[in-house]
């Protein structure tokens, strides 16, 4: 009986058809659940030392960087305290120009962010750090999902760097005169199509000022590094990735 | 000879490096990504800086740069070749590292090659060198091959070599002969005879031989009447006499408009009626997974893609396809200086790079020139007026804008739609009327600063007047207007000074070096350039132009180049008159190098945007 049915070609064709389709369909399920939300992104303003900081942890070794004008990828081992762990980090250009199409097209895989200052220019860049980071408080995509950031101050090894306190607090008064500016809009497009939530409704208490500890889907932390060769401070971040 | 060479990837890792002085190489390469690379304006062979000169390859298969750094003073004409050679050598050397991103892999003896290369370069230079500076010896020349009779020149082959060089033709000789013995004739038979004193008397007026009827001229001209009867009353607008209603509901804005401006400006939208873009848009709504870069395919593909070959980027494949885009944004009113410019930058961008089968040349390219054109609309610096104005505010000083840009543009009403938002913004305004030579100027700002004080009128505003107007009447010194004006706003606690300027030719000279002085004298927080979206090639004369002439007017510009002020930002006006033809944006925005700040949409208050790089490009490509 098997045999007369398939012995019409058309109930072949749409069989073998079914049998394609649902065999393409679980491989791309496969390949789809493997990209999901496992990095780690490297973020910050120009010349903050993201791609230091990446060769250090990902090559061990301390080499020379430049601007970068594409993102760089890689896994990391991380070891630190007996505890070992191998993180997918990504580093994101710096320069406004290519900043927000590297973040964007990364952002989907994000699972944790760390935020890089440089803590000796800090007093002067305090605007366009201030500008970075609440973009990315107000990402609607990075707001669905409770996600962990850490605020690194780096380049603690400059004398005159600032310590992570007097950052937290400028940066949180910063953040506190965008909040006042962007005011009463609604969900509005940025500049470059990219969906933004009213920042009032990412807080949990909207009376107060603003507290890094009052965000509702972020989790942030905050440490101090530096990767100069004499005077190396990376296990705040080491402890970090390994915990997230 | 070389003062720097260094091998970097794109990602910003320094791969191997060679210092011939003891300077610091990071900063000077930072300075060239920043201004060539990031900038999108590759196509430049030898880029300078201060007194150096930096010339650099693109690897886009194996994403390298290399570059080179040497004395401006040093006209070395090997560099190209030298280029290209070490970029072979280290790629086939290093094939496997790169291809592995193993970046912490020890290039160390890449020094040998590189003194190999180097070496073998400057020594074929200087071969070079000498074959061409040794003089010519006589059995060399031309003049050697050729017989004295042959030389001597008569009128006929005199005439024959003036018709050869002029026209290209040969003509043969007794064509020549006829046609000299015709010019001959003519020149020899003509006496030019320079005007005597007798000749010069016949040129004396003769005013004494027409006289004018007395009495007609004692009348002088009537005025025409156009109209039977005008009441001149009706025409007089200098009076107060308009209520506050009138005021409010006028064509400039409505009641509706007001409050609507608060905080950053919404960005623009641009609208093309393409049934198809309008599915594509649909779909891209219900999936959040954004197709903004080519190469990340979905999975299924990606995989089979990695497994089939691929080709490879070449010039024959990109030119043609180039072509077609380039028509294609001259199309769309981007000057074709630019245009050019950015297809050839894109092909370099491009050029070696490896794709998949399945991806068609075309796509990629298209892809490519989005996500430069895209970079290019993309400010370089933070562009955040609203919270510059609050820091000066705590600075007890008043922010300063000048307008500048030629006739017409829309300076005085894009000035109205900013003081607009400002004022929603809770801003203390005082706009200074420098424009001091177009009949009406001032009269017009008064007017606007009415409108805008009867839509947002002290009551609201816990009775602080929200606009006020500094005028010194017309033929007045622009600059010095501008001056008592900001020193007056200083002492009134005004937290952001307007400056109208009067609108000026990019070529006219004296008017250039006033606003040079106007600048200058006043050191405003930020010189805005008006330039209209309908400009087509003009755009980047009149821009390139006034950038120019601010620099060379500029006190300061052989001691401290850096403190030279020249347009921080471009305001794009008469947006709404152009449909879907954006490539003004483009062709202003890549020739200053700075960010549109705002862009006008209309003649009432309320249309002031800001600009979405996205949707403009978009439409750009459509």
């Amino acid at each position: 009986m098997l045999e007369r049915i398939f012995e019409e070609k058309s109930v072949l064709g749409v069989s073998v058809a079914i049998l394609v389709v649902v065999f393409t369909l679980l491989f791309w399920l496969l390949k789809r659940s493997k990209s999901i939300k496992k990095c780690i992104l490297l973020v910050g303003a120009s010349n903050s030392g993201k791609t230091r900081i990446f060769c250090q942890l990902l090559y061990k070794k301390n080499l020379f960087s430049q601007i970068s004008i594409v993102s760089n990828q890689g896994e990391a081992l991380i070891e630190e305290n007996g505890k070992k762990k191998l993180v997918s980090l990504v580093d994101i250009p710096g320069q406004d120009k290519v900043r927000r199409k590297f973040f964007s097209l990364h952002k989907k895989t994000a699972k944790g962010l760390v935020f890089l200052i440089d803590s000796s220019t800090f007093q002067k860049e305090i605007k366009d750090v201030a500008q970075f980071l609440f973009e990315i408080l107000t990402d609607d995509q990075l707001a669905k999902s409770k996600m962990n950031l850490l605020i690194a101050c780096n380049k603690q090894d400059i004398d005159l760097s600032k310590g992570q306190a007097f950052i937290k607090s400028n940066l949180e008064k910063e953040i506190e005169l965008l909040r006042k500016i962007s005011g009463s809009a609604l969900q509005s497009t940025g500049s470059s199509g990219e969906s933004k939530i009213n920042f009032e409704s990412l807080l949990k208490n909207n009376k107060k000022q603003f507290e890094f500890s009052n965000l509702k889907y972020f989790n942030v932390d905050f440490c101090e590094t530096s990767c100069s060769q004499e005077d190396e401070k990376l296990f705040d971040l080491k402890n970090w990735l390994l915990i997230n | 000879m070389l003062d720097l060479f260094t091998i970097f990837s794109k990602s910003g890792i320094v791969l191997w490096y060679f210092q011939g002085t003891s300077d610091l190489f990071t900063n000077t390469v930072n300075e060239l990504i920043k201004n060539v690379i990031l900038q999108e304006r590759a196509v430049q062979s030898v880029w300078n800086n201060n007194s150096l000169s930096l010339q650099y390859r693109l690897d886009n298969e194996f994403e390298l740069v290399f570059v080179v750094a040497y004395q401006n003073i040093l006209k070395l004409t090997y560099i190209d070749k030298f280029l290209t050679e070490i970029q072979l050598r280290f790629r086939d050397k290093y094939k496997q590292a790169i291809q592995n991103c193993q970046f912490a892999n020890d290039f160390g003896d890449f020094k040998q090659d590189f003194d190999e290369i180097l070496e073998s370069c400057e020594r074929e230079a200087e071969q070079l060198a000498q074959v061409q500076r040794k003089p010519r010896k006589y059995e060399e020349s031309e003049k050697s091959s050729k017989t004295v009779a042959s030389m001597i020149e008569t009128k006929t082959t005199f005439i024959g070599n003036l018709i050869q060089s002029a026209t290209g033709v040969e003509k043969k000789s007794e064509e020549v002969e006829n046609l000299s013995a015709n010019l001959s004739d003519n020149f020899e038979d003509k006496k030019i005879v320079s005007p005597g004193p007798r000749q010069m008397r016949r040129f004396e007026p003769k005013s004494k031989k027409n006289p004018a009827s007395p009495q007609a001229k004692a009348k002088g001209k009537e005025p025409k009447k156009w109209v039977e009867s005008i009441d001149m009353n009706s025409l007089d607008y200098s009076e107060q006499n308009k209520s506050s209603e009138d005021l409010v509901n006028s064509q400039y804005a409505s009641k509706k408009d007001i409050g609507t401006l608060a905080g950053s400006l919404k960005p623009i939208e641009v609208d093309y009626d393409d049934q198809e873009d309008l599915i594509e848009e649909k779909k891209n709504k219900s999936k959040p997974v954004s197709k903004q870069n080519g190469a990340k395919q979905s999975g299924l593909f990606g995989s089979l893609k990695n497994m089939i070959g691929g080709k490879v980027m070449t010039k024959e494949t990109i030119e043609p396809i180039m072509e077609k885009m380039h028509d294609h944004l001259v199309a769309k009113n981007v000057a074709a200086e630019i245009s050019r410019k950015i297809c050839e930058n894109v092909a370099q961008n491009l050029e070696g790079k490896h794709f998949s089968s399945f991806q068609f040349a075309t796509s990629i390219i298209k892809q490519a020139l989005h996500e430069s054109m895209v970079q290019i609309l993309t400010p370089k610096r933070r562009v955040d007026i609203l919270r510059d104005v609050f820091e000066t505010q705590k600075q007890k000083r008043p922010y300063v804008i000048v307008f500048c840009g030629v006739n017409g543009v829309g300076k005085s009403t894009n000035l109205a739609k900013i003081t607009f938002w400002l004022i929603e913004n809770n801003f203390k305004i005082l706009i200074a009327a420098c424009d001091t030579f177009r009949s009406g100027a001032v009269e017009q700002l008064k007017t606007h600063m009415r409108h805008l004080n009867a839509l947002h009128p002290p009551e609201n505003h816990a009775g602080n007047t929200m606009v006020e107007l500094f005028e010194q009447g017309y033929g007045k010194d622009p600059a010095a207007i501008a001056h008592d004006a900001i020193s007056y706003a200083k002492d009134m606690n005004r937290d952001v000074v307007l400056v109208d300027t009067a609108g000026r030719m990019q070529d006219n000279e004296p008017l250039m070096k006033a606003l040079a002085k106007l600048i200058n004298v006043n050191n405003p927080d930020l010189v805005l350039f008006v330039g209209e979206a309908l400009v087509g090639n003009e755009a980047v004369d009149q821009v390139t132009k006034f950038n120019q002439a601010l620099i060379d007017n500029s006190p300061v510009k052989t001691t401290n180049p850096d403190l030279v002020r020249t347009i921080d930002g471009i305001v794009l006006t008469k947006f709404d008159t152009i449909d879907d033809k954006v490539g003004a944006a483009i062709s202003m925005t890549y020739t200053t190098g700075q960010p549109i700040v705002f862009v006008g949409t209309g003649q009432t208050y309320a249309d002031l945007k800001s600009l979405n790089a996205e949707s403009v490009v978009k439409s750009l490509l459509k």
